[in-house]
């Protein structure tokens, strides 16, 4: 140990010396962490947004065969079949059960040239009743009947025209923005809402709607009602627990972020590791003959293995360090929005870099490190002493 | 046992260049008593450097044996090699190879990080500049080689004050006449074999 650390003591005072070359595998590794934890961030936001949406003793009714909100279509009559089924909670305004229509309208980001999907959430009084989470946090609440709406203030921070007096037109129908609302920073925030009867006049949908969302008793019945429900043969419908729908929703999307961060992070640690061997490579060739003195003396190979791989791991996990910390300061709660898979509409979410995902990227530094230091380091340790002594 | 501190006994050294084997040392043997101050000399290529990085424990022979002290150099692998090389010899070196991010203490220093002094003892040692006389036999390869004549003196002096009042048993490589002058006795060597 104590051979290490005498190497070691000598190796860190040259880094000085050899700033150039010590800057080169500390940038080339902060560029493949920052990169990494700034994509698994992406992914760990979306992943949060999406998850977060929903609760266990709520449950979502589908169309039978629909995956996802915006295929799925129900007969609102039917609803009041269902709210009769044991299972559903009471509330001095009736069964817990609203039915809301799900679609797409087209709206310019701001900043942008072209239009993207923006989701519509037609809903009844009982949907805000459902979801208390849902805070009115600027103007009011739509007036049932009159073409107003209210915005997400995910979608408020995205989009251009949805601030409170702005008219967007849906279909032929030019409505009004009176609200903006939050939900805790789940999906819906990404949504504009508005009263389920006039959206379906907007939208020609007369008695359908797209899903219809149930407040359960408690969990524990959800499977009970989801069998009663989907045995009656007149409804033709599939029970889902809103949360595990949000849940499954999330994997999707955060998934191919994911993979995609791990993908480009490891070709640019590749590249990162030949910075590394090439900056190592070359420590060693211009301390060869301090190596090949110290080794005479009676400093063990293996301490001075060690020594340098030591070294090019502290390099690296100084470049670990600071492309992490580039990724927290740029990225961490910059909000964007992304096409959310299954719903093909926008999703507003913030980075999120974890401490989770700063130690995958610091051990990412570390593995290019280790794998940088290692062939010079045992080149160091192995070299011909005489001729290290020869290399003057 | 002998009062032979080095005892090297029909020592080959070989190198492989491509096809060609290249003969550095042929069957060389030789003996050096405890106390002795020898230079070697002889032209480049003569095989002086190879047979001192031997006896110093940088190298071993392709056959024969090499015993200093009684330890059988040629037996011991590498990590058995530096242990020896930290507590029996020192080296003076033609370039001196000092390390240029360490302070002129810290380089005498240095070797003494190998021992089990403490940090006082190590600086007790390196103040009174007695750190290499008190642990080690000494191998110099040219070790005037790079130095003006005044302090080519100088040094030839230290290591015949070293031998001479200290007991060290002094090997040293040169080409210039007026070092190996200092030395108890001179051998030469040629092609690999000493010659006389």
């Amino acid at each position: 140990m104590k051979q290490i650390l005498a190497i070691l003591g000598m190796n860190l005072r040259t880094i000085l010396a050899r700033s150039g070359s010590s800057i080169v595998i500390i940038i080339g590794i902060a560029g493949s962490v920052a990169v990494m934890v700034s994509l698994l961030a992406m992914a760990e936001g979306l992943s949060k947004t999406i998850a977060n949406t929903g609760e266990e003793d709520r449950v979502l009714i589908f169309r039978d065969g629909a995956n996802s909100e915006l295929s799925s279509g129900i007969y609102v009559p039917n609803v009041s079949i269902i709210e009769n089924m044991p299972g559903i909670r009471q509330s001095d305004e009736g069964p817990m059960i609203s039915s809301e229509l799900y679609t797409i309208i087209d709206l310019k980001k701001k900043g942008a040239e072209d239009t993207s999907n923006l989701p519509l959430r037609a809903v009844q009084q009982m949907s805000f009743k459902i979801r208390p989470e849902l805070k009115i946090i600027e103007g009011q609440n739509f007036t049932p009947g009159r073409a107003e709406i209210i915005v997400g203030k995910g979608a408020n921070d995205q989009y251009e025209s949805l601030d409170i007096g702005d008219q967007i037109k849906v279909r032929d129908t030019l409505v009004t923005v009176v609200g903006i609302f939050a939900t805790g920073g789940d999906v819906h925030e990404s949504e504009i809402w508005a009263d389920l009867a006039g959206a379906q006049g907007f939208f020609r949908r007369e008695n359908s709607a797209s899903i219809a969302i149930a407040q359960m008793e408690s969990s524990s019945v959800i499977t009970e009602f989801g069998v009663a429900l989907e045995l009656d043969p007149r409804l033709e419908l599939r029970v889902q627990g809103e949360a595990d729908f949000y849940s499954q929703q999330s994997s999707g999307a955060s998934g191919v972020i994911e993979i995609f961060g791990y993908v480009v992070a490891i070709i640019m640690a590749i590249g990162a590791v030949f910075a590394a061997l090439n900056t190592m490579y070359s420590a060693v060739s211009t301390r060869l003959v301090e190596i090949g003195t110290l080794r005479a003396v009676g400093f063990q190979g293996g301490s001075v293995l060690l020594a340098l791989m030591i070294e090019s791991m502290i390099l690296a996990l100084l470049g670990g360090l600071l492309g992490a910390g580039i990724s927290y300061l740029i990225f961490n709660g910059y909000t964007v929005s992304t096409l959310a898979s299954g719903s093909f509409t926008q999703t507003a979410f913030d980075f999120a870099v974890t401490g989770s995902i700063v130690s995958q990227g610091l051990i990412l530094a570390l593995i290019v490190g280790f794998l940088g230091g290692v062939l010079p380091a045992r080149r160091a340790a192995t070299q011909d002493i005489t001729e290290a002594l020869r290399a003057i | 046992m002998s009062d032979s501190l080095v005892s090297v006994k029909a020592v080959n050294k070989t190198y492989q260049r491509g096809g060609e084997k290249l003969v550095v040392l042929d069957d060389l043997s030789l003996e050096v008593p405890k106390g002795d101050f020898l230079a070697l000399m002889g032209p480049s290529g003569s095989g002086k450097s190879t047979l001192l990085n031997l006896i110093g424990g940088l190298d071993t022979p392709t056959s024969g044996s090499v015993e200093v002290d009684g330890e059988r150099l040629d037996a011991l692998n590498s990590k058995a090699l530096s242990k020896w090389r930290s507590s029996h010899v020192g080296f003076i070196f033609q370039f001196y190879n000092l390390l240029p991010v360490l302070t002129a203490f810290r380089n005498v220093e240095l070797p003494l990080l190998l021992t089990k002094l403490s940090g006082s003892q190590r600086k007790q040692h390196v103040e009174t500049a007695l750190n290499i006389v008190s642990l080690a036999d000494i191998v110099c390869d040219e070790p005037t080689g790079d130095l003006d004549r005044d302090t080519a003196t100088d040094i030839l002096n230290l290591l015949q004050i070293l031998n001479r009042d200290h007991g060290k048993t002094i090997l040293m490589v040169t080409h210039d006449p007026m070092a190996a002058d200092s030395a108890k006795r001179i051998l030469h060597l040629d092609k690999g074999k000493l010659t006389h």
